[in-house]
């Protein structure tokens, strides 16, 4: 019996290990990348760069070559010097797209492989149904921007039609601040929210609930909110918009009141108040499936509850459907509605 | 005149008396070297061994050689007075059959063949209360099968084997075959032919059961103590299954034996089992059962109590698991020819952690309590119950009648609050989650099937069914937060507070029918086929769908040693799993097809030599091409459980494919049995929303490679060893890197870390004084402690995890 013992332990002995960490596949060359939102309110972006192989080295800059076309007809774009950066180049097009273009971009570089997208232009955004109303005040749980440790929520029900089963939609809520100065105002005070008043903003949007985020396992009400614009966008099918939609955001209700006071002393001759108002406007994009798939792609690349490199959870991608490179080239029709005050 | 009458009459009389017998005997069955042989197993009690490629068909003996002649005149030995060889002799002269008295058993072989030695082994291994048909059903199958991809594994292979943590287990046995892939590392999972692991048809009995692992897929459901036999079908499907495109497992229990009470008790790392049989009417009626559970809350329930005991402020932790099956039948013989059997199944885990901390908070002498704590609670398993009648309305037809209820379940509670006192307000702030989860499916079925023998040509079964499948989930979120002013000077302020509530459930019914029939037909001695064909329709209130499934399956006999084999299989799933992550842990729903959802339909083509060669050698080479449409990922926000609210908008469709080729040879001799396998395979899948184009699969191992040995030393001693090979699963990791954000490119483009290990088990037989058997196991998991992949993280640099090092097991096991 000793014998097999034996032989047992010399098997361990001789093959227990270890291993850890293994070599990064370095990809050889970076990769065209493309992040374009062809709209059809003249305000098309595209932003284009080289990607760098992660692990490898930085990529000299190249010069991207790029053409974009709506229907075989050229898409002028425009350089964007304000938004170029180091590493992305930045245009802009102000040409009216229509409903129902094939729209194709094309781009080279050199030493990269030449990549080619196509989508399409959705169809014009059907007028979606918004009801706005406060819901409540509730304590701040990040005290900081509230002077009195309360915030509110300000929230948008946004109804589509319903026979809108398998289109796609963004939902944004912008925010515009508007300022009124009533006295007088300190001298340079006028020349700064003069230069605050009116810049439009997408908001942040407030997560649907605190059902949501909150250590629970499920998700009752799943909702996708991506980074669009420098701002929240909630991505959703249409299907699941037509029991109406809920779009929150936090306000600060006593920053309507901003400021009050007078310089000089007591002199009420120099009192002043100054107001900030806020006015918002959602903003519909019905989204090309390419934009869809890829926007929900890195969302579940970012946002996804268990970390995805676990392997446990279904398959992680970057959706593309930049042949040869990576990024995205879509599509959306837009509609805005009118702009409404916070009361 | 009067007597000329009388004598006429009684001469008439006796004339027609002779021509009905002479008729009655020129309508006579012909007898058969079967029926003989039946005679002869009742006079004598033995059993016969015999390959199935054996025509039993054919007039037994010369002419006059019925040994059931009870004139004799012949000069044959009759059934009760000729010895076993003279009766022997009789019926197989001239036959081409020749025989081979071994104990109580009859072994016939060709008259050509030289020896008898591959029956051997299983004469040994069985009991005299196993029946011929049990025997031969084990020889030369893979040969005789017309099906493809046809695995069988008696339950007397699980018990010699390997008993990983407490027992030999049914999947873990599954995932080394061909052609499977086990996911991940000791878990239960089975992706065969490039399936996703939710596609298998788990038979316990002829009832579909869904869940089939305990603790996370560590243990399969199946008591291995309680298993009869188990047919393993990969590819050419016979049209008698259908519901799961990938895989069919039917297993069937063993019935109690009807004349004596023994049994089983064994305890392993992990649980202990009993089982237990015997009669209740000898003769007439029968039971077993068996009973398996976890026993280590046995000591963390103690041992949390002793360190709660330490903990200051009345802070407590709590921890159980808890892991039970039971399964029994009761078996009912009205006559040889009619029998009723009732199959109980009852199998559940529990899982229950949490932990409370009270908290005290004084306020200008007042003093305040909450707590700040959670607790979890997980429940799930299956409850399966059938009622089973066989009828032989001959000996060649029968009837199989079953109406079973089957549910697979699981619910999560989950309780988080929290309570503390706010760093800036007299105020103590409370928030607590509520969360029940639950995902349930009943399904209530009756189902009938025919086999009928017309002839030696021609082997039929036909069957129908109606399924009632019950979908029944739901999900339940609340939260209460509120802040409580515990200074009255604040009382008039307005107190921050919400309440919110959410709930979703669903409740459909799928009601689904379906029909097959199937020939076994005998086209020539050479050539053999299996032709079926089934329809399913099923439908919820969005419209009926269908599905018409053609089976075939060709065997082609090069020779007694060798055969060549073909078939064509469609499958089609109408249930379909939603879950958010792969691992086998209950936080998932199986929902119905519907028009966003469309059924799963499968295409499979396979062929194959089968060869069995000299010295025990058997070798089989199979390939393999399948496609699969309808497929689903799940692409969910939740990554534990998932949405409800819109689960059809949850799930990805897209297409699969899978194609390779597998190798197996075995070796067998009275004492060693060794068998190597091999696969070659691809598996892909095309979602257009994920990638544009084909990509592999997670489970797409390229190579997987299996040596699997067993060894008798002596009566008192025996080795197990198996080594596993596979080329390592796949993930995604991010390629390319744009103003600070990662990219990948197409998924699962990294393959982990390709896969080995070996496993060694040993037996330690003896007999006890009173006469039972004893086991002592050691069975050491990954016995070179290899750390194999279990998965791969990036975080600036390539981190492969691995979890699982050596794991030795000790188990015994009495039989008595």
């Amino acid at each position: 019996m000793m014998k097999y013992i034996y032989s047992i332990c010399l098997l361990l002995a001789l093959f227990a290990s270890c291993e850890e960490k293994v070599p990064f596949p370095v990809e050889e060359t970076g990769r065209i990348y493309v992040n374009a939102m062809m709209t059809d309110d003249g305000m098309s972006r595209v932003d284009v760069a080289v990607s760098q192989p992660l692990g490898g080295a930085e990529p000299a800059f190249a010069d991207v070559t790029l053409r974009v076309t709506a229907d075989g007809q050229p898409v002028e774009l425009i350089r964007d010097v304000e938004q170029t950066d180091g590493s992305v180049l930045s245009y802009y097009s102000e040409t009216p797209l229509s409903s129902g273009q094939k729209l194709v971009l094309e781009a080279e570089a050199e030493g990269l492989p030449t990549v080619r997208s196509e989508t399409l232009m959705p169809e014009s955004v059907p007028h979606a149904e918004v009801i706005q109303e406060e819901v409540v005040s509730f304590k701040d749980d990040a005290p900081g921007q509230s002077m009195n440790g309360m915030k509110s929520l300000w929230q948008f029900s946004v109804s589509m039609p319903e026979d809108l089963d398998d289109e796609y939609f963004g939902l944004q809520v912008l925010k515009r601040k508007r300022y009124e100065l009533k006295g007088n105002v300190p001298p340079g005070y006028e020349s700064f929210y003069g230069a605050q008043d009116g810049i439009v903003e997408v908001d942040d949007l407030y997560y649907d609930t605190q059902l949501d985020g909150n250590g629970a396992f499920s998700s009752v009400r799943p909702e996708m909110i991506v980074g669009y614009s420098g701002g929240d966008m909630l991505v959703s099918k249409a299907s699941l918009l037509q029991d109406g939609c809920v779009l929150r955001v936090t306000v600060y209700p006593e920053k309507r009141y901003l400021l009050e006071g007078s310089y000089g002393g007591s002199d009420p001759e120099r009192y002043y108040e100054i107001y900030e108002y806020y006015e918002y406007m959602i903003k519909v994009l019905r989204l090309s499936d390419q934009a869809y798939n890829y926007f929900r792609s890195r969302y579940m690349a970012e946002e996804a509850d268990i970390p995805i490199h676990l392997g446990f959870t279904p398959v992680t991608y970057t959706y593309t459907n930049v042949v040869g490179g990576i990024g995205i080239f879509g599509a959306a029709s837009v509609y805005e509605t009118e702009w409404t005050e916070y009361e | 005149m009067p007597r000329v009458l009388i004598i006429s009459a009684v001469i008439l009389m006796l004339l027609s008396q002779s021509l009905e017998a002479g008729d009655a005997r020129g309508v006579q069955e012909p007898v058969t070297l079967k029926s003989q042989m039946e005679l002869i197993h009742k006079r004598f009690g033995v059993n016969f061994v015999y390959d199935a490629s054996l025509d039993l068909g054919q007039i037994a003996g010369q002419v006059g050689n019925d040994v059931s002649d009870q004139s004799g005149n012949d000069g044959n030995p009759r059934p009760d007075s000729g010895s076993l060889e003279q009766c022997l002799d009789a019926i197989f002269a001239g036959t081409g059959i020749k025989y081979q008295i071994m104990r109580k058993y009859v072994v016939l072989t060709r008259s050509e063949c030289r020896r008898v030695k591959d029956y051997e082994i299983l004469i040994e291994e069985r009991t005299d209360t196993i029946p011929e048909a049990r025997i031969t059903a084990y020889v030369d199958r893979q040969i005789n099968a017309t099906q493809t991809g046809l695995h069988s594994i008696d339950f007397k292979n699980f018990a010699k084997g390997f008993a990983m943590l407490s027992s030999p287990d049914v999947i873990k046995e599954i995932q080394i075959l061909p052609g499977v892939s086990g996911g991940t590392e000791l878990l239960s999972g089975m992706y065969v032919h490039g399936g996703d692991g939710k596609d298998n048809l788990f038979l316990l009995d002829g009832v579909p059961l869904y869940h089939v692992s305990h603790l996370a897929g560590l243990l399969s459901s199946f008591n291995t103590e309680m298993l009869d036999g188990l047919d393993f079908y990969k590819s050419g499907f016979p049209s008698r299954y259908g519901g799961k495109t990938s895989s069919v497992v039917d297993i069937t229990t063993r019935q109690g034996d009807m004349n004596s009470y023994h049994g089983s008790f064994g305890i392993g790392l992990l649980n202990g089992n009993l089982q237990f049989e015997g009669p209740i009417v000898p003769g007439k009626t029968s039971f077993n059962i068996g009973v398996r559970r976890s026993w280590f809350d046995m000591f963390t329930i103690p041992a949390l109590a002793i360190v709660n005991s330490t903990l200051p402020y009345g802070e407590t932790i709590r921890f159980r698991y808890a892991m039970t099956d039971i399964n029994a039948s009761v078996l009912h013989m009205f006559s040889p020819d009619s029998r009723l059997t009732l199959n109980l199944y009852c199998g559940s885990d529990f899982i229950g952690f949490g932990r409370d901390n009270a908290k005290v908070q004084y306020w200008e002498g007042e003093r305040y309590t909450g707590n700040d704590g959670h607790d979890l609670k997980v429940r799930w398993g299956n409850v399966l119950a059938s009622l089973n009648w066989q009828k032989d309305f001959s000996e060649d037809l029968h009837l199989r009648t079953i109406l079973y209820y089957t549910r697979v379940n699981n619910r999560i509670r989950l309780t988080n609050n929290s309570w503390e006192t706010d760093q800036s307000y007299p105020a103590i702030a409370e928030y607590t989650v509520e969360e029940e989860n639950f995902g349930r499916l009943h399904d209530i079925a009756a189902k009938a099937d025919v086999d009928w023998l017309p002839s030696e040509n021609h082997h039929i079964r036909a069957g129908a069914a109606f399924t009632g499948h019950l979908f029944r989930s739901g999900s339940d979120v609340s939260v209460r937060s509120f802040v409580k002013w515990v200074d009255p000077e604040y009382e008039s302020e307005d107190i921050g507070q919400v309440h919110e509530k959410d709930s979703v459930s669903l409740a459909v019914n799928l009601p689904e029918m379906s029909l097959y029939a199937e020939d076994e037909l005998r086209l020539a001695d050479w050539l053999k086929a299996n032709v079926g064909l089934r329809y399913v329709m099923s439908g919820t209130g969005d419209g009926l769908r269908h599905s018409l499934e053609p089976r075939v399956a060709l065997r082609f006999h090069l020779s007694p040693r060798a055969a060549l084999k073909a078939s064509y299989s469609e499958m089609s799933q109408f249930v379909h799993i939603l879950q958010a992550n792969y691992l086998d842990i209950p936080m998932s729903c199986w929902m119905p097809s519907t028009k966003l959802i469309p059924p799963s339909p499968s295409r499979q083509i396979a062929a194959g030599i089968y060869v069995d060669m000299p010295y025990g050698i058997s070798l089989n080479v199979e390939g393999y091409w399948k496609s699969m449409r309808n497929i689903y990922e799940y692409c969910g926000i939740s990554g534990i459980y998932p949405d409800l609210a819109a689960w059809e908008h949850e799930l990805l469709r897209g297409r699969g494919r899978s194609y390779g080729a597998e190798v197996e040879i075995s070796w067998r001799t009275p004492k060693t049995d060794v068998s190597a396998y091999y696969t070659l395979s691809w598996t892909e899948r095309m979602f257009e929303e994920i990638w544009h184009d084909w990509y592999p699969a997670r489970n797409d191992n390229r190579h997987k490679f299996t040596i699997n040995a067993t060894h008798r030393f002596s009566r008192r001693f025996d080795m197990y060893l198996s080594w596993n090979y596979h080329s390592g699963d796949r993930t995604t990791i991010p390629t390319q890197i744009v103003d600070g954000k990662e990219y990948f490119s197409n998924p699962y483009n990294y393959k982990l870390p390709d896969y080995h290990r070996l496993d060694v088990g040993f037996n330690f037989r003896r007999t006890t004084r009173r006469g039972n058997e004893s086991i002592w196991n050691l069975s050491i998991y990954n016995a070179y402690c290899r750390m194999n992949p279990m998965f791969a993280m990036y975080d600036s640099e390539l981190i492969v995890m691995s979890a699982i090092p050596v794991i030795p097991t000790f188990s015994y096991t009495l039989r008595f």
